[in-house]
């Protein structure tokens, strides 16, 4: 289980944005968060992916706390593909960073082989975000956080990738936090919704 | 004397029939990039290849397509910003007169705004105020922009602000402003509604609706058909660098059994609020040859004549489609 326990985070010089929060996600659930623009969604997301430490509180997976030494079992997903890969570097490389190619998961998210050889700007918004889900949904990952995931996306696209990330959730028992501003989308795909507001008490 | 008369009786209530010319028109639209392979030799790279819209005076038309379909691009084209590399063919018709080079740097800014998609648009060493008050052509600039950012929602202090003390939500009502405060008849909105929350999306939609009542003429362009859908007259869906069809935002309903292009009906379909299905395969990536339809490779309906040749938009059902089989 994957857990946020009292945690309390601010930007300095700048009041307190997460206060209190608590969260607990489990292995092969999807759970849906939604809230205002500039409320604290995309922090606790990097927070719940140890990216950046709380200031207060603590997050756990199955009672260790963080920090994760090795592979980190949460990875992020971002809004924005294009900012998230090496410009430079051709989609194998971007892949191979986290670990060896897995082809039968670049089969199952549709990643054509031929896209390999392509620098990221030759590729679209939606093929690029294929990428991003392959390096994140390494043999190690136990928890994914979708930070508007397909909020960039066309409807056909959207329901390409979200589709796949499902299959994955029931076949590798794996816990999703989908973060968006559409209802209808987080109503369709989540176990379970919650609302950004009742998590903290500011 | 008698046939001369007959045919004026003829021509006069011909004349009175035809509708007015629409204000924005394109027709054929094709734009090509020419690239440098390796050392001098050339390629070109397709990225639209069949655009086709009109636009009459207080009008919004959505321009709804996939990433990478080259949207983005139209307003550049429209607007003759490209990069030198870049050579359209086709016509661009505004007020019933061919939209030159000349007429279009005349035009812009003034007669044809964009509201970018990027929220990074703005002179970053400027104050907001003075930027809307920039695009004002009376003498009392500072007045007519404190009002409009009173409309929409801007306290009066934000004028004195640099950019990067503005949350994106704002910048977004900042660039909204300067296309309110201009005399422009054509707008073009890219983009303006990912990554807003829902209170801040239907601010923006309305925002474009309001502009659209003041007899603006919108090109609205997105990938979010339920955004399009809420305020747009009519749909233009973008596939692959063509206009595939032409729907009336009525014919969005039920399975969509009223719509045109098999493509749009999986669009449609796709969107979580409906069956949520998702069709396979990728649309062709910029520059892939395509001989016959765009789509085809996708359709769950296409035959050998599909794979052949280029299907042409054609009017059906007070829409228009580039299908044989719709």
């Amino acid at each position: 289980m994957l857990e946020a326990r009292e945690v309390s985070y601010r930007y300095r010089n700048h009041p307190w944005l997460l206060q209190h929060v608590n969260l607990q996600i489990h292995p092969g659930e999807v759970v849906g968060l939604y809230g205002k623009s500039g409320a604290g969604k995309t922090t606790l997301a990097t927070i719940l992916a140890g990216l950046k430490q709380p200031k207060q509180g603590f997050i756990q997976i199955d009672g260790h706390s963080y920090p994760m030494e090795g592979f980190h079992p949460v990875q992020l997903v971002w809004q924005l593909p294009e900012k998230v890969v090496n410009p430079k570097w051709r989609m194998k490389k971007i892949l191979t960073e986290a670990g060896p190619l897995d082809s039968d998961l670049l089969a199952m998210l549709g990643i054509n082989k031929t896209w390999l050889n392509r620098y990221p700007s030759e590729l679209s918004g939606g093929e690029l975000q294929r990428f991003c889900l392959a390096r994140a949904l390494g043999p190690k990952t136990k928890y994914l956080i979708a930070d508007e995931m397909t909020t960039m996306l066309d409807a056909i696209t959207q329901a390409q990738i979200w589709h796949t990330v499902l299959e994955l959730v029931q076949q590798r028992n794996i816990g999703i936090l989908a973060i968006s501003h559409d209802s209808s989308l987080l109503e369709r795909v989540c176990d379970r919704v919650i609302n950004f507001d009742t998590l903290h008490s500011v | 004397m008698e046939i001369q008369q007959s045919q004026k009786k003829e021509n006069i209530p011909l004349a009175q029939n035809e509708k007015s010319p629409p204000l924005f028109e394109v027709n054929h639209l094709a734009l090509t990039f020419r690239q440098y392979e390796k050392g001098l030799r050339e390629s070109n790279l397709r990225v639209i290849r069949n655009f086709d819209l009109s636009i009459n005076q207080g009008e919004i038309v959505a321009v709804v397509g996939a990433s990478g379909s080259g949207k983005s691009l139209l307003a550049d084209t429209i607007l003759g910003i490209l990069p030198e590399h870049a050579e359209t063919s086709g016509n661009i018709l505004f007020q019933g007169k061919i939209l030159t080079k000349e007429n279009q740097i005349r035009l812009r800014g003034k007669d044809i705004v964009l509201i970018p998609q990027s929220t990074n648009a703005l002179d970053p060493l400027m104050k907001v105020g003075k930027q809307v008050q920039s695009v004002v052509k009376n003498k009392h600039k500072k007045a007519v922009q404190e009002r409009i950012f009173q409309k929409v929602g801007l306290a009066k202090d934000t004028s004195d602000r640099y950019p990067f003390e503005l949350s994106g939500g704002m910048i977004r009502r900042v660039l909204v402003s300067t296309a309110m405060v201009s005399d422009a008849k054509l707008v073009i909105a890219d983009e303006p509604t990912p990554g807003l929350d829902e209170q801040a999306r239907d601010e923006a939609i309305q925002y474009m609706k309001k502009l659209a009542t003041e007899g603006k003429a919108i090109m609205f362009i997105t990938h979010d058909i339920t955004a399009a859908l809420e305020i747009a007259d009519k749909v233009a869906v973008f596939y692959a660098g063509e206009t595939v069809e032409i729907a009336n935002t009525e014919d969005f309903s039920g399975k969509g059994e009223n719509l045109r292009h098999p493509y749009t009906k999986a669009l449609w379909n796709a969107l979580p609020q409906n069956d949520f299905i998702p069709l396979k395969g990728i649309q062709p990536l910029p520059g892939e040859s395509v001989s016959g339809c765009v789509f085809a490779a996708r359709c769950p309906i296409a035959t050998d004549v599909c794979t052949e040749d280029v299907p042409q938009l054609r009017p059906l059902n007070h829409g228009m489609v580039r299908c044989y089989h719709a």
